[in-house]
């Protein structure tokens, strides 16, 4: 037993003191954005991948894809198919 | 000189000239599905098609025949169809002698919208009459109740996204994926020619999607003078579906049936003829025809991939929203 009485509080600290420090090399590297910079880029990435994902689902010729997925795509009636 | 006596040799001139369309126009044409129209849906079940021919008493004619052109829906504005190229392209062309004034055959027709049948109608006594026949078919109602349960996911996915990713934190960890996927289908088939009787011939192109494919069958007699007229039936089955997608049965035909036939699904299709002649045992062919599938241009996937991309672009804005709501209240 390594945690004497006050271990937890001691954790949390150090926790939020590495956090702390995180944020201040952030900023000191220049590479804090804003809060909606940041929603538009991890929308962005996210959109990307699941375009991706649409398309090798609904679309690629693969056939292994397109064969498990033959009949989800005619069954959304605006995919097409071959 | 009254200007009547002018108009009588004027109208008898007329009427010699426009007399026999006129007289071709007694003939009548009907069109009628077994189900109707209404309750048809794409690639569900084949529809029994029949013709009815009258004269101008109401009655069938006795013979004759009809040259059927049946063409596809037209593509729509936006969204294709789930067989891009089969729109606005001719399905089927055939010549069927008529059976007391009737013709009858069984289509499966592949896609939702308009069709137009063409019909030309030639009698024995050589009278013609054309029609057009347009006719509507709806979509099936589970694709459009599946598309709207894929469209309500992708909104929440994008609704949820969006809530997670509007928080007052900073530095996005950044991930890039790359999803690179290649394709190779090709099936390459050869034309084949089955000949399991010695008395007839059953030949069928090399069948791709989206171009009519040429279907004939042909009666070798001995006697090079004259053959028999055989009481055909032919259908054509979707082997992986399981489908009737074209048949006619006991069409009565000289020596010689063909037509133009398009195979909507790039799939394997077999092909039967059974031919009863009269005082002759039953003739069967049969042939395995492979139907070569074209990838679907892009401009066909981009419009729904388009509205799936939006539905969840929607989804993030009114996650985003919603936070940004909830933590200003």
């Amino acid at each position: 037993m390594t945690g004497g009485a006050g271990s937890y509080e001691n954790a949390f600290h150090l926790t939020w003191e590495m956090m702390l420090m995180e944020r201040i090399l952030a900023i000191w590297l220049r590479l804090s954005v804003s809060e909606q910079t940041a929603f538009l880029i991890k929308s962005g990435i996210f959109l990307s991948v699941c375009g991706a994902t649409l398309f090798v689902a609904l679309a690629a010729s693969y056939p292994a894809v397109h064969d498990t997925l033959h009949n989800v795509r005619h069954a959304l009636a605006v995919v097409p198919c071959h | 000189m009254p200007l009547i006596s002018h108009a009588t040799p004027v109208f008898l001139i007329l009427f010699w000239f426009l007399g026999p369309p006129l007289w071709a126009e007694e003939l009548n044409i009907y069109l009628k599905t077994t189900p109707r129209v209404a309750l048809l849906r794409p690639f569900a079940d084949p529809v029994g098609m029949s013709l009815l021919v009258t004269g101008a008493d109401g009655r069938p004619i006795n013979q004759g025949h009809v040259d059927i052109r049946l063409d596809a829906p037209k593509p729509g504005r936006f969204f294709s169809t789930d067989f891009p190229f089969v729109e606005g392209t001719r399905l089927n062309e055939m010549h069927l002698g008529l059976r007391q004034g009737r013709a009858n055959w069984n289509y499966l027709l592949p896609i939702r919208g308009e069709y137009r049948l063409a019909v030309d109608v030639v009698s024995l006594d050589g009278t013609m009459a054309s029609k057009v026949f347009a006719f509507n078919i709806r979509e099936n109602e589970r694709k459009w109740f599946t598309l709207g349960g894929f469209s309500v996911g992708l909104f929440l996915l994008g609704f949820a996204a969006g809530r997670i990713f509007t928080q007052a934190r900073s530095a996005a960890a950044v991930f890039i994926a790359v999803a690179l996927l290649s394709e190779s289908a090709e099936v390459s088939t050869a034309q084949e020619i089955i000949k399991l009787s010695h008395t007839a011939v059953l030949e069928v192109e090399p069948a791709k999607v989206g171009t009519a494919t040429s279907v004939q069958w042909r009666l070798e007699s001995e006697s090079t003078h004259e053959k028999p007229t055989a009481f055909l039936t032919l259908t054509i089955n979707h082997l992986e579906k399981s489908k009737i997608v074209f048949g006619v049965e006991k069409l009565p035909v000289a020596g010689e049936f063909s037509m133009k036939f398009q195979f909507p699904d790039g799939a394997e299709y077999r092909v039967v003829a059974i031919a009863n002649i009269p005082g002759a045992p039953t003739i069967r062919n049969e042939q395995v025809v492979p139907v070569i599938g074209i990838e679907p241009p892009v401009t066909a996937m981009v419009p729904a991939l388009s509205y799936f991309l939006a539905l969840i672009v929607l989804g993030l804005g009114a996650g985003r929203w919603s936070k940004l709501r909830k933590s200003s209240a």
